[in-house]
């Protein structure tokens, strides 16, 4: 578990589950600076806590690695662009198939 | 006439866009009419886009609001709201179970890509957007927002959920694939 001193940064230190409640904002960099060194230090002093941490960022790195990379077929590209050259959208009678 | 640098711009987001609509749709040819509707009512509100603004951004916008376009369609698209926090520590929880049950490993032992795609389609859309946008596309939370015409608070509830829920989903697809140890009942250490 964490002490209950104050750290340099002037913020109360949080405990387990101050922390793990800013999980997903820390590991998206969205917490303020405060906060962040604030999680840093508990993650410093526990046990238990750095382990979530970890097994959750290895879930974003797989997530990440899920994206698809497949974008538009050329057909669906050909319609697009005709429809920004002319405004228009293709009839369904011109849609083919890939 | 169009303007050039207006085509150019919105055709190389093409890609994206088609991937996002995806991510919305049921199905592939309803991701690519939504397609041609969003550059349809882009190239109509041509004149709104300032040159040098974000276009995928923009464009990503058109297309979620062509999607949700009817009210029916957004009733049934919108779940409960959670409070973002209270996911955080569920997904701990889960982590808790998944090492009591000697599931940890489950990432390493699946085929993560072609499951985690599975997992994604079984999302509710707006649940599957969020999770797009900021863990695929790299949008941060405030940049969704702007997508989605949501608030942020609402981004990361939704966000928060989508991931454990699909974290769930990853646990059965691996007890399914025989990867992990299947424990009937499981543990609870939370």
């Amino acid at each position: 578990m964490t002490t209950t001193t104050m750290h340099a940064h002037g913020v109360a230190p949080f405990d387990c589950r101050e922390t793990v409640r800013r999980l997903w904002d820390y590991l998206d960099h969205e917490l303020s600076e405060t906060e962040r060194q604030a999680v840093d230090a508990h993650l410093a002093e526990c046990e238990r806590c750095p382990k979530h941490f970890a097994f959750e960022q290895a879930f974003l790195a797989a997530l990440r690695t899920a994206r698809e990379e497949r974008g538009a077929n050329a057909a669906l590209r050909d319609r697009v662009r005709s429809i920004l050259e002319s405004g228009k959208p293709v009839p369904d009678t011109e849609r083919g198939d890939d | 006439m169009t303007d050039p640098t207006f085509e150019q711009d919105a055709l190389g987001c093409l890609d994206d866009v088609a991937r996002f609509a995806r991510s919305l749709a049921r199905s592939e040819d309803d991701a690519e009419d939504l397609v041609q509707e969003a550059y349809l009512r882009a190239f109509r509100s041509r004149h709104t886009w300032r040159e040098g603004s974000d276009m995928r951004r923009w464009l990503f916008t058109i297309c979620k609001n062509v999607f949700l376009r009817g009210v029916e369609r957004e009733r049934d698209i919108v779940p409960l709201e959670s409070e973002a926090g209270d996911e955080a520590l569920a997904a701990v929880r889960l982590h808790n179970e998944l090492v009591a049950a000697g599931e940890e490993g489950m990432l390493d032992r699946l085929d993560v890509g072609p499951a985690i795609q599975r997992a994604l389609q079984e999302l509710a859309p707006a649940f599957r957007a969020a999770v797009v946008l900021v863990d695929l596309e790299g949008y941060g939370y405030g940049e969704a927002a702007t997508v989605l015409g949501i608030p942020v608070g609402t981004v990361r509830s939704r966000l928060f959920r989508a991931r454990r829920l699909l974290q769930e989903s990853l646990r059965e697809y691996a007890r399914d694939a025989g990867v992990v140890p299947f424990h009937p009942g499981g543990s609870a250490h939370a």
